[in-house]
C-alpha cells in the first residue's frame, strides 16, 4: 500500500485546547503543547513521507504523555503513537499502544481502526476482522473503517471488477410509460 | 419508402467505471437503460429501465450518452422502438476460497 492510502487511513486524534474565559484576550491554545505538536509533526511526517519527522512526533507525544492531563488528552496521546508506530512501520509497539488506548476506552473505535492496519500490515487477519467488527460496532458508518475494511477484503479476497454489457434487448416505444 | 433499422451497430461503445463506493462495499448489480437512437447514431432520451442499486446508475447513463452507434444511410429510417442495453456489474474473486468442512 502506498504512503498516500495510508494517509487516508490513520486517524490522528487531537488533543485538548484551553478553554478561553470570556472578556479575556489570551490567545486559545493547546493545553499540552508536547501533545499538540507531536501530533502535527506525526501529520506532517507522514504527508511527507518523512520518518525523522515522525519520529520527533513520538518523542513529542510520549513527553507531553508524561504530565498529559484528562483522558482526552491520554487518550488521544495513545491513539497517535498508534498511528505514528504504524507508520514507520514498528507495528508491535503500535499495537501496544493501540491496547492501551483500548483498555483505557473500549469504545475508542479510531483505535479498533488504527490496531486493525497494522494486523493487515502484518497479516494477521484474523485479528484485523475482530477489530474491524468491533470498530464497526461502535462506529457503523465510518468512511475510515471501511476503507479499513476494503483493505482487508483486498488482502483476503482480491476481486477484479469487471462490466459486462448486454446489447440483446429491443423494446416497443408504445409499451414504455413516459 | 425508406427501410426502418431495428438493429443499429455500436460504433463506439463507453463502458463505465466501477463505482468505488461500489467496490468498497463489495457490491454487484445489473443496470437496464433504454433509449432512442437518432440517425446520426447518438443515443437520446436514456432513461434507467431497471436497475438492481442507484449508486451503479449515474455511470451507466454517463456511458450509455457517450457512446454511438453506425449512422443511418439515406434511404434508411430510424426505428420509433427504444433500444435496451443491460450492464452487470461483477466482481471476479481471484482467490479460491477454501472449502467448508
Amino acid at each position: 500500500m502506498n504512503a498516500l492510502s495510508i494517509v487516508a487511513l490513520l486517524l490522528l486524534a487531537s488533543p485538548q485546547v484551553a478553554e478561553q474565559k470570556p472578556g479575556s484576550e489570551t490567545v486559545l491554545g493547546p493545553q499540552n503543547p508536547e501533545l499538540h505538536e507531536g501530533a502535527e509533526l506525526i501529520k506532517a511526517g507522514n504527508v511527507s513521507q518523512d520518518p525523522e519527522m515522525v519520529r520527533r512526533g513520538i518523542e513529542l507525544t510520549q513527553a507531553g504523555l508524561r504530565y498529559a492531563r484528562g483522558d482526552r488528552d491520554e487518550n488521544a496521546g495513545l491513539s497517535n503513537l498508534c498511528a505514528a508506530f504504524i507508520i514507520i512501520r514498528e507495528l508491535d509497539r503500535a499495537i501496544g499502544y493501540c491496547d492501551l488506548a483500548i483498555q483505557r476506552d473500549p469504545n475508542n473505535w479510531h483505535a479498533y481502526s488504527n490496531r486493525a492496519l497494522a494486523y493487515i500490515f502484518k497479516k494477521d487477519f484474523a485479528a484485523a476482522e475482530r477489530d474491524l467488527n468491533r470498530g464497526l460496532e461502535i462506529q457503523p458508518n465510518s468512511r475510515i473503517l471501511e476503507k479499513v475494511r476494503l483493505l482487508y477484503l483486498n488482502e483476503t479476497d482480491p476481486v477484479e471488477p469487471q462490466v459486462v454489457i448486454d446489447d440483446r434487448g429491443s423494446i416497443d416505444v408504445q409499451q414504455l410509460p413516459e | 419508402m425508406d427501410a426502418v433499422v431495428d438493429d443499429r451497430q455500436p460504433r463506439s461503445t463507453f463502458v463505465p467505471e466501477y463505482p468505488q463506493k461500489a467496490l468498497e462495499q463489495r457490491r454487484e448489480g445489473s443496470v437496464t437503460v433504454c433509449f432512442f437512437i437518432s440517425t446520426s447514431g447518438t443515443v437520446e432520451r436514456a432513461k434507467i429501465r431497471k436497475s438492481s442499486h442507484r449508486i451503479f446508475e449515474k455511470p451507466v447513463l454517463r456511458a450509455m450518452r457517450a457512446s454511438t452507434f453506425e449512422p443511418l444511410e439515406n434511404d434508411e429510417q430510424a426505428s420509433p422502438k427504444k433500444t435496451c442495453r443491460t450492464f452487470h456489474f461483477r466482481l471476479q474473486h481471484l482467490k479460491e476460497k477454501p472449502a467448508a468442512g
